[in-house]
């Protein structure tokens, strides 16, 4: 059941409808709770186990953890005990295989033959989002940032909360707790508020994203089969053009994913921070990362970043954890080491701009937009690419040194690049006096309107619906 | 893809981005000016698409263009067999140019027959293939078969909600399928509730454009694929004996919606510029399946040109591993039958017939 499916709308129409019939605090969240295990249960109902687990462990650790009184060394205990039994749940599921094939083939290089298979593991949706949740519940509570919940529901409702559950945004327990807790009304402006997130998210997806895998896909494959792709066949332009549409596919899902998670909690009486900001008009590193996936990017700064000391002591040392964070991050994407090198590049750049300019404004602003956007370009290509080799193929077809072949993606492609800036100037307060505008507010004005974006996203709406790119994270 | 869609796709964003929270006002006026909206643009959409040969891209399409390619490349006159996977299986276009050359005849055939087709469906991409070849067939071979005639939206049994299925029920589509589930032609009360619930669905779908920018193309840019779909070995699960016996034919009419929906497509094309119409359907196991069609050659389609499958000397030869399943035929199978179906045209004195 993913946001832009039939189903799906079924479904929310149902959990709506009941949830505002209801009266009570308790019952609502009691409904909520029944539904993020429908939701959860609908691609596969033997990983509700998983989340169960997830989300016991946590509310037994923290527990425990507020029991004792800060700097015990039981409390620090519970700490270390929390954290692993939840990475072991993701390193079993996400990355035993990665680990167990690297190692193979590293010790078969030394003529060893360790005679292990690697098990194929199922991947449980969305464990990288809410297993992030329940860490940061822990280290919140053991912190003594946060008072610890002696509800079980409570935590459950936290970690499983329908909206975000399998692709974020990682919403913090200090900001999720107390809106639980808070008195709901249903107002005209909290479904006119949900229904612009949402629509806002449904023209990304369905509108836009879905559709640009036609670019992508006949060029780096699929990105669930390994070995489908024929590089070799593709121009130059072609590949440079499957780059574009990859770093346009993967904004408008994940982003388009998260406003709509952000519209259908909206709905619910619930606030979920923003998790993109126009990415794409950034001028430099630091900036991009300050408005792609914040609530990843500010998770691995308060949890990873800063408890590594974080810019606190010498250069060096702060370019050491602005790599760590950065690889780690990388390897969060997926079980593979191409991420891995994603997430290296991106520390590196981080570290280089943080070395050249200290914080201060780098080069002009289209210089450094250009700069910036050409470096993020490039390194979604092993981002995307199924190898190293592929990666390698795709970047010399950037140089223009390649011989490539003759087979060409639509020149429409080219499109996307004002598609995209119309985005960030829309979405950057561009047009605001048009958007501030009282004309826009005027009841028929508004109705008509959303009868059009309705004409147009029907239009644009995918036959064959393509899963959420971040559901495999 | 194709421009229009970043067109479209930049129109919504600014929308999406500009919608915020509306003052009060009508309920009334509010659905109105949604519906207003909602209607203009698509009709809009549709007018462009329209215009830029732009639709759901199915496989008919690709069979369409690969037949557009054959005859682009040849001055001869045309026949075009339309049929559902009987035709498919059963009608090898390049056996039967064969064997019509090889007796004298320059015509060049080609097919435009995918599974689960109804003469509605069929005939809108026969009308798609002259549109993009600019060319009209001399001959047009129509594939009858009593499942089509009896179940007006007979594609609701096989695929709903697919890019197909709301491809084909534009308006004048549906009004004929509507026509044909009103007069009965659906299986029992709760299948013609479900058909025209259905057929309300896919109506609306198309006349919103669902899909239509997103998953479509121009038709013209389509991968070509020709029709025609050889089977060499027989289905794992089938049975398959041959029984001879034929259903004594009665002279016989369809129902009233496709014997109408037959008279404007025979007009229709005959003014286009067809010579001829031709009413056909390749051999099946089912007796009463090759009944219906002697009924209709010797009733309403009397005055046509009309090959039956009932030849007690074709189905002898048939008799053996030619099946690949009770209704389709195997490759030899085919040979066997197309080389039956040229001497039949031939026969007929079709090909030579003035207007």
């Amino acid at each position: 059941m993913i946001f832009t499916d039939i189903i799906f709308f079924a479904f929310l129409t149902v959990v709506f409808g009941a949830y505002w019939l209801l009266q009570g605090k308790e019952a609502r969240l009691n409904l909520l709770l029944v539904a993020s295990a429908v939701f959860y249960g609908w691609w596969d109902w033997r990983f509700l186990g998983l989340i169960g687990f997830v989300i016991l462990i946590s509310w037994l650790v923290a527990r425990f953890a507020a029991r004792r009184a800060p700097g015990e060394a039981f409390r620090r205990l519970a700490l270390i005990a929390g954290i692993s039994a939840n990475l072991a749940v993701i390193a079993t599921f996400k990355y035993f295989g990665f680990f167990a094939d690297s190692a193979r083939e590293m010790l078969s290089t030394i003529g060893l033959d360790p005679g292990w298979t690697a098990l194929n593991i199922l991947l449980p949706v969305g464990i990288s989002f809410y297993v992030f949740q329940a860490i940061s519940y822990i280290v919140d509570v053991a912190r003594g940032d946060l008072s610890s919940e002696h509800r079980l529901r409570r935590v459950a409702l936290y970690i499983a909360f329908f909206p975000q559950l399998v692709a974020g945004p990682i919403v913090r327990a200090a900001s999720f707790f107390p809106q639980m807790e808070s008195v709901k009304t249903l107002s005209s402006a909290l479904v006119f508020a949900g229904l612009r997130a949402f629509a806002l998210g449904f023209a990304y997806k369905a509108g836009i994203a879905d559709n640009l895998a036609q670019f992508v896909d006949p060029v780096f494959g699929d990105a669930q089969v390994a070995g489908d792709t024929d590089l070799a066949a593709w121009s130059n332009l072609a590949l440079v053009g499957a780059t574009l549409a990859f770093g346009a596919l993967i904004y408008f899902d994940f982003a388009g994913y998260s406003l709509m998670a952000i519209g259908v909690a909206r709905w619910f009486g619930f606030y979920i921070p923003k998790n993109f900001d126009h990415p794409y008009a950034s001028p430099a590193i630091d900036d991009f990362w300050r408005r792609w996936h914040i609530s990843l990017s500010s998770w691995l700064r308060d949890y990873l970043y800063i408890p590594l000391g974080g810019n606190r002591l010498s250069a060096g040392k702060t370019y050491r954890n602005l790599m760590v964070t950065m690889v780690l991050g990388g390897l969060w994407h997926g079980a593979a080491w191409t991420f891995v090198a994603w997430g290296a590049m991106h520390g590196a750049a981080l570290a280089f701009h943080r070395a050249l300019y200290k914080g201060r404004a780098a080069v002009g602003f289209l210089y450094g937009l250009i700069a910036t956007q050409v470096f993020v370009l490039l390194t979604w290509v092993p981002f995307r690419a199924e190898s190293f080799a592929d990666t390698l193929v795709i970047w010399s077809a950037f140089t223009g040194l390649r011989d490539g072949g003759s087979a060409e993606i639509s020149a429409w492609v080219w499109l996307l690049v004002p598609l995209i800036a119309l985005d960030a100037i829309l979405g950057r307060g561009g047009l605001k006096a048009l958007q501030a505008s009282r004309i826009l507010r005027h009841p028929v004005v508004y109705w008509s309107g959303l009868g059009v974006l309705s004409g147009i996203m029907l239009a644009l709406y995918p036959l064959e619906a393509s899963p959420f790119v971040y559901f495999q994270f | 893809m194709h421009w229009s869609f970043f067109a479209v796709a930049a129109l919504g964003l600014l929308l999406a981005h500009g919608l915020k929270l509306p003052r009060a006002g009508s309920r009334f006026i509010s659905a109105a000016a949604f519906i207003v909206g909602l209607l203009t643009t698509a009709f809009l959409i549709k007018s462009l698409a329209a215009a830029n040969g732009i639709g759901r891209t199915t496989d008919f399409d690709r069979f369409v263009n690969a037949a557009v390619i054959e005859v682009s490349q040849d001055y001869a006159p045309i026949i075009v067999f339309t049929g559902a996977s009987y035709s498919r299986n059963g009608v090898d276009p390049e056996r039967l140019t064969l064997a019509l050359r090889e007796r004298g005849y320059p015509h060049r055939v080609v097919s435009l027959s995918i599974e689960a087709a109804s003469i509605l469906e069929r005939d809108q991409h026969l009308q798609q293939f002259i549109e993009l070849s600019g060319k009209v067939p001399d001959l047009v071979f129509i594939e009858v078969a009593e499942d089509f005639d009896h179940r007006a939206a007979y594609m609701f049994g096989n695929a709903k909600f697919s890019m197909r299925a709301i491809e084909q029920f534009d308006l004048p589509t549906s009004a004929w399928t509507g026509f044909g589930i009103l007069g009965g032609a659906c299986q029992g009360l709760k299948g013609c509730v479900l058909d025209a619930g259905y057929l309300g669905l896919h109506t609306a779908l198309n006349v919103l454009n669902v899909g239509l920018i997103g998953s479509g193309e121009r038709s013209a840019s389509v991968k070509a694929v020709p029709a025609y779909d050889p089977q060499s070995e027989p289905r794992a699960t089938s049975e398959h004996t041959l029984s001879l016996k034929s259903t004594p034919a009665s002279i016989y009419q369809g129902p009233q919606w496709i014997r109408s929906f037959r008279y404007q497509q025979q007009n229709r094309l005959l003014a286009q510029g067809t010579r001829a119409i031709a009413y056909y359907q390749p051999p099946t196991l089912d007796p009463d399946a090759r009944a219906y069609i002697d009924g209709l050659c010797e009733g309403e389609l009397f005055a046509f040109d009309c090959f039956s499958p009932n030849d007690p000397q074709l189905m002898a030869q048939l008799n053996g591993d030619y099946w690949f399943d009770s209704s389709h035929l195997l490759d030899g199978g085919t040979a066997i039958y197309n080389a039956w179906l040229a001497q039949e045209i031939i026969a007929s004195g079709m090909l030579e017939r003035r207007q």
